[in-house]
């Protein structure tokens, strides 16, 4: 199922041989760690000579802060009668430890180093500075009810956020340090009774078996973990709204974070989780079910329509009856490209004018929007390069793909359109047809971490599970989720509502 | 994805696998095929047909029983020991190869005909066998859930259908009732057996059936009961709306009661009803490789090798086939000896079954 390089994957700390902390000359010591932090110059160093001891507190400048390394550890070691270090210096999280690895690693983590001259033994105390970008909503998950809050790069507000909205015992966090060069933290959130034990080992086995140099995001993660990397559709959902999130998790579904990476990722994840927004969930269920509705139609138009207007036009023009026809081709006549051209141009221009306005800063993107809309839209039907049904059939895939919820997903439905386009011009409506049972098939065959992607139509649950696929159904009638068999689902019905009189 | 190729599938499951094989090319041209034996009387051949079928359906489901969690192959195998059940079971593979080419060489003619008649057909059949390998050679359960996807459209099939009340229909057409009397009902009903072929796929799908298996007959029957509806209708439907003489002229009246119905927003019908009916028929072609391999083997990774094997097979048979002037004597030979194979073999079998204590320990070849 899923390419393990390593059979036995033994943890990264262990590899490395454990270097201890000499109990010499204070100086020595000192040269030791720095040594061992490569000589920077940002580990700094101060010396105290209390009660006839030499001590030496040492913190990196850009990690820890200066206040609290001043209150909890120069003051009481100051004020303090003679005694050992651990009864001197309280703090919560305070460690100890004499092995230099784990010196380095706290010293990265912003923790203040305290040796005593002639003991192996070194305190470790909290220092640590956080700078986080304060809690906004999402760019790109914005919705119109609901909360705005997202998640930032701090794993530790992100856990914040989800902890403060899910007051459960159940929700359980692993911490991993994966990139052998960067330690990179991640955290595996999960619900311990409800997500599927099963699940959680085989996550926790890939996560284990992931040997990278370095970890920047959630994307570096997710092509890691991901069985099918040759699918055109994304198996993991990337979304930054804790909200979003904490649904996820309440339908057992596990939620990775990388700290630095304000985005988490949930798996597994089915094709229709795409398809659902927030939005759905906070406004009426009439509202909620027709956008959904709107959506899913959303997803055949992005993919087909561009194809069936190629096939129309250049194999069955004898599907539109005269009037429109005569439209459609009157159009078409002075156009020099054959429509399967004329799509893929115009497509290309579409996505241009999208990457080149996606990065600029909002004023020049105007510009773009401008250039794109008049220049674009209007110069090129005027000169006959591109037929007017054309720019219509483009400009509404290209919205229809802007529809989904999760952008990633919509880019996926716009690479897709092109197989699409060339099948319809090679075969017609028959090569749309094979096409599509194509992507039908695959998406039948996809499994992410043996969940099938195209749940519930994948094994046919019954119409319980559908009454959150096309419509969204009132919270009273739809069911809690779990599931360990045993438990079953469980209505949420009649007792969850006042009666209705 | 090891140790898969025994997937269990669910009852639901079973029935759309069922119905997707039986419901493809045959229907298209049934109705005009029984118009010229059974006449005004063809729904009735039809519903003669399923009768006919369900008789059929006890006898596996009698010999499925007494094998519980076997399919027809370990059956043939246990029963008559391990070579001649081999050979048996290669002849098997044969037939259903042979099928699958014959029903993708009509499926390539249909296409040719309605769609794309300059298109190599090579190509179409590269396109239509590619695609079932793609489904084919994925566990049952994967097969399956394509299959109850699918089985959506037709809801859209018969909703198009209905389009066609808006023609003139004749009811007198059909009656009176029993016009053309016993024999031509009978020959008609033996063309439209032919053409909904396909249930044999339960002799080997059957065992996959996860939980009780006492169900199993019952989820057979209703298959066929939805299947013989369905053709029943759409008979019907090509009945009333076209006239006696019409429907012998044309070769495939479904499309064509479709073809005249014009809207405002489109024209032609029958070509949206053709691309939408090119999922079923690629769904029998998928299901007769399917079987086709189970037929040999039983675990995944050869099962995969000998579906793959197959496809090519079935390209090479159907494109053989294709260049032939005339597939009527083939047809013929193919069907016949088909119906034994289907027909007589399974039922020879249970009763080898009450005579010789069955070898337990099944074989996987």
């Amino acid at each position: 199922m899923f390419n393990v390089k390593r059979k036995s994957h033994m943890p990264k700390q262990a590899a490395i041989p454990a270097v201890q902390l000499k109990p010499t000359d204070l100086e020595q010591q000192i040269v030791q760690i720095q040594q061992y932090m490569s000589h920077t110059e940002d580990l700094k160093v101060q010396k105290l000579s209390l009660h006839g001891h030499l001590y030496a507190v040492m913190h990196i400048e850009a990690l820890a802060m200066l206040e609290t390394i001043q209150t909890n550890v120069i003051e009481p070691l100051v004020t303090a009668n003679e005694g050992h270090l651990g009864q001197v210096l309280h703090s919560a999280e305070a460690k100890q430890s004499s092995n230099l690895v784990h010196i380095g690693q706290y010293l990265l983590d912003g923790y203040c180093l305290i040796i005593k001259e002639h003991e192996a033994a070194a305190m470790l105390l909290p220092a640590a500075q956080v700078h986080g970008r304060s809690i906004q909503e999402p760019k790109d998950e914005q919705v119109v009810k609901g909360s705005h809050d997202g998640f930032i790069e701090g794993i530790n507000t992100n856990l914040y956020l989800l902890r403060n909205r899910l007051k459960n015992p159940d929700l359980t966090v692993k911490y991993f340090r994966l990139g052998s060069l960067t330690n990179t933290r991640v955290a595996m959130v999960f619900m311990a009774h409800i997500a599927d034990p099963k699940l959680v080992a085989e996550c926790e086995k890939r996560l284990n078996a992931i040997d990278l140099e370095y970890l920047n995001s959630v994307g570096n993660l997710d092509e890691m973990l991901e069985e099918h990397p040759l699918s055109p559709f994304p198996q993991t959902l990337k979304t930054e709204r804790p909200d979003r999130a904490a649904s996820y998790l309440l339908e057992g579904k596990i939620a990775l974070m990388v700290d630095g990476t304000p985005s988490v990722l949930i798996l597994p994840i089915t094709f229709f989780s795409f398809y659902q927004s927030p939005d759905d969930y906070n406004s009426r269920w009439i509202t909620g079910s027709f956008f959904r509705v709107i959506r899913l139609i959303s997803f055949i138009l992005a993919i087909c329509l561009p194809a069936i207007y190629i096939a129309t036009v250049s194999y069955h023009s004898e599907v539109l009856p005269i009037g429109i026809l005569y439209s459609v081709k009157v159009s078409l006549t002075y156009v020099p490209l054959p429509p399967i051209l004329e799509a893929f141009v115009m497509q290309t221009i579409l996505e241009l004018l999208k990457e080149a306005a996606i990065r600029l800063p909002a004023p020049i993107a105007q510009t773009i929007g401008i250039v794109g809309g008049l220049v674009i839209g209007t110069a090129v039907v005027e000169a006959k390069l591109v037929s007017h049904t054309m720019i219509v059939v483009i400009g509404l895939t290209a919205i229809a793909s802007f529809v989904t919820p999760i952008n990633e997903f919509g880019t996926s439905l716009r690479i897709l359109g092109f197989p699409m386009m060339l099948a319809a011009a090679c075969f017609g409506f028959f090569g749309i047809a094979i096409i599509l049972m194509l992507i039908f098939i695959h998406l039948c065959k996809l499994e992410t971490l043996g969940i099938p992607y195209f749940a519930p139509f994948g094994p046919f649950h019954g119409k319980e599970n559908f009454k959150d696929v096309f419509l969204r159904l009132p919270l009273w009638m739809t069911n809690k989720s779990s599931q360990s068999p045993s438990y079953g689902l469980v209505k949420q019905t009649l007792f969850g509502r006042w009666k209705r009189p | 994805m090891n140790a898969t190729a025994n997937a269990s599938i669910t009852k639901t499951q079973l029935f759309f696998l069922i119905v997707k094989t039986q419901i493809g090319i045959g229907l298209l041209s049934l109705p005009s095929d029984i118009q010229h034996s059974a006449k005004g009387d063809s729904w009735l051949s039809v519903l003669l047909a399923g009768a006919v079928i369900q008789l059929l359906l006890l006898i596996y489901w009698r010999l499925l029983k007494k094998f519980q969690g076997a399919n027809l192959s370990q059956i043939i195998v246990s029963l008559l020991g391990r070579y001649a059940g081999k050979a048996l079971n290669l002849i098997y593979y044969v037939f259903f190869i042979l099928i699958a080419a014959y029903a993708s060489t009509l499926y390539v003619q249909l296409i040719r005909t309605w769609m794309l008649a300059l298109t190599p057909g090579w190509m179409l059949f590269l396109l239509i066998i590619g695609t079932s390998l793609y489904l084919a050679c994925d566990n049952l359960r994967v097969i399956a859930r394509f299959f109850v996807l699918a089985s959506m459209l037709f809801i859209v099939l018969v909703l198009i259908s209905f389009l066609t009340f808006s023609h003139e229909t004749h009811l007198a057409y059909v009656l009176p009732l029993g016009q053309s009397g016993i024999s031509p009902i009978l020959e008609g009903s033996e063309r439209t057996f032919f053409s909904m072929l396909g249930f044999e796929v339960s002799l080997y799908f059957v065992a996959q059936v996860q939980g009780e298996r006492s169900g199993g007959i019952g989820v057979m029957s209703l298959s066929n009961v939805f299947v013989t509806i369905f053709y029943t209708y759409f008979v019907f439907i090509c009945q009333i709306g076209l006239s006696p003489g019409a429907l012998t002229q044309v070769n495939e009246p479904v499309l064509y009661i479709l073809k005249g119905l014009s809207y405002q927003l489109f024209d032609r019908i029958d070509l949206i009803f053709l691309t939408i009916w090119i999922i079923p028929m690629t769904a029998t072609l998928v299901c007769y490789l399917a079987i086709a391999g189970k037929s040999l083997t039983v675990k995944q990774p050869s099962y995969r090798k000998l579906v793959v094997f197959s496809a090519i097979t079935v390209f090479a048979c159907g494109w053989i086939l294709s260049a032939q002037e005339n597939l009527d004597v083939f047809s013929k030979w193919l069907e016949y000896s088909y119906l034994i194979m289907i027909a007589a073999v399974p039922l020879l079998l249970l009763l080898t079954s009450f005579l010789v204590k069955p070898n337990k320990k099944v074989e996987a070849t």
